[in-house]
């Protein structure tokens, strides 16, 4: 498969040295000439210098043969130009983006980019994960910011412990999807009661997670 | 009317000067090192500084409420998705957009967005002179 990646910052260089280890052709576009050096040091001369939000840089980088462009530069605006222009330019069968601004990902997906990577949920989905097991826990956003998989476990003194699943009033975009108990992981029924410790994995909706969230645990 | 125009360069300038001598209210958005730099004198004109976050920075400008939106700073890629938040989130009724780089400026054109370019505007009258010359 044939990549090109624009950015060649911590998220392209990495990306870009996983996609070739696993045998990928790729093509990196960067500006900054240490960057550059740095990088062709590493994994040879598939780097091409230049701003890759204009047409004439995404042609020489092969952007009309590419099957995904991938825009992982710091600039939520270039990224987003990347990703237009070689969707409507090179027809690019499949357009990335990095968003740096949560407050960008929905714009991002309205307006075509395929695959839109938040990446200051990401990082602060691993923060809450990693603060206590009672937090509600983004583990993947889809469709932009539409959508989203979240995981919230169940504290010691919750309402909810005791009662079935089928008896819970949940909001309407919101389903639990797996409940993992101290025993393993156990699909939802409608007469599986809640313990202390469950860890419920729900799809819901971004608007509903604070309500979702208050039936579960009780905290507001 | 009102006008919410993006931008600190002589573009932003002269159309905030426009604008305003009409009777409109101007909300600028833009660097705080290119407010430094420019003063925009009239009284009605209220100032934004750019802070990163252009979904945030128009929403404090009060994008919402305007008649229309003006994205000429010097970042073409910036002027791009400003206009299209404009037209795609907030629905504003006129948005125009300047793109310097003329690819850059038939791309967005054809993708929808109404775009003026100033490279494209002086070429093709550079190139007008020099037919009838």
């Amino acid at each position: 498969m044939y990549v090109v990646i624009v950015g060649a910052g911590q998220v392209g260089r990495n990306l870009a040295k996983s996609l070739l280890a696993l045998g990928n052709e790729v093509v990196v576009v960067e500006r900054d000439s240490q960057r550059i050096e740095s990088l062709t040091e590493e994994i040879g001369s598939c780097v091409v210098k230049g701003d890759g939000s204009t047409v004439a840089l995404l042609e020489d980088a092969g952007v009309s043969r590419a099957s995904i462009v991938i825009a992982a530069t710091e600039s939520d605006e270039t990224n987003l130009a990347v990703c237009q222009l070689a969707k409507h330019i090179f027809q690019t069968p499949r357009t990335m983006a990095v968003v740096g601004n949560p407050a960008h990902a929905a714009l991002f997906q309205l307006l075509g980019i395929d695959v839109v990577i938040n990446r200051t949920r990401i990082i602060t989905s691993q923060i809450e994960e990693e603060i206590g097991d009672s937090t509600l826990v983004h583990l993947v956003s889809r469709r932009g910011d539409s959508m989203d998989i979240v995981s919230v476990s169940i504290p010691p003194d919750a309402a909810v412990i005791g009662s079935y699943l089928g008896d819970l009033d949940l909001p309407p975009n919101s389903f639990i999807s797996l409940v993992v108990k101290d025993e393993g992981p156990v699909l939802p029924t409608s007469d599986l009661s809640l313990a202390s410790g469950d860890q419920l994995i729900i799809v819901t909706a971004p608007d509903e997670e604070q309500v979702l969230y208050e039936i579960l645990t009780g905290i507001n | 009317m009102r006008y919410l125009i993006m931008g600190s360069g002589d573009i932003a300038r002269h159309l905030t000067d426009a604008i305003n001598l009409k009777g409109s209210m101007v909300i600028v958005l833009n660097d705080y090192r290119d407010l430094k730099n420019h003063s925009f004198h009239n009284a009605n004109v209220i100032h934004n500084v750019y802070t990163g976050c252009l979904m945030e920075d128009l929403q404090r400008a009060k994008i919402a409420t305007v008649d229309g939106f003006l994205a000429c700073s010097d970042d073409d890629n910036r002027n791009a998705m400003a206009a299209q938040i404009a037209t795609q989130i907030f629905h504003v009724p006129l948005v125009i957009c300047h793109i310097g780089n003329g690819l850059k400026a038939t791309a967005y054109k054809e993708m929808g967005l109404d775009v003026v370019s100033s490279t494209v505007m002086v070429a093709d009258n550079i190139f007008l002179r020099l037919e009838k010359s």
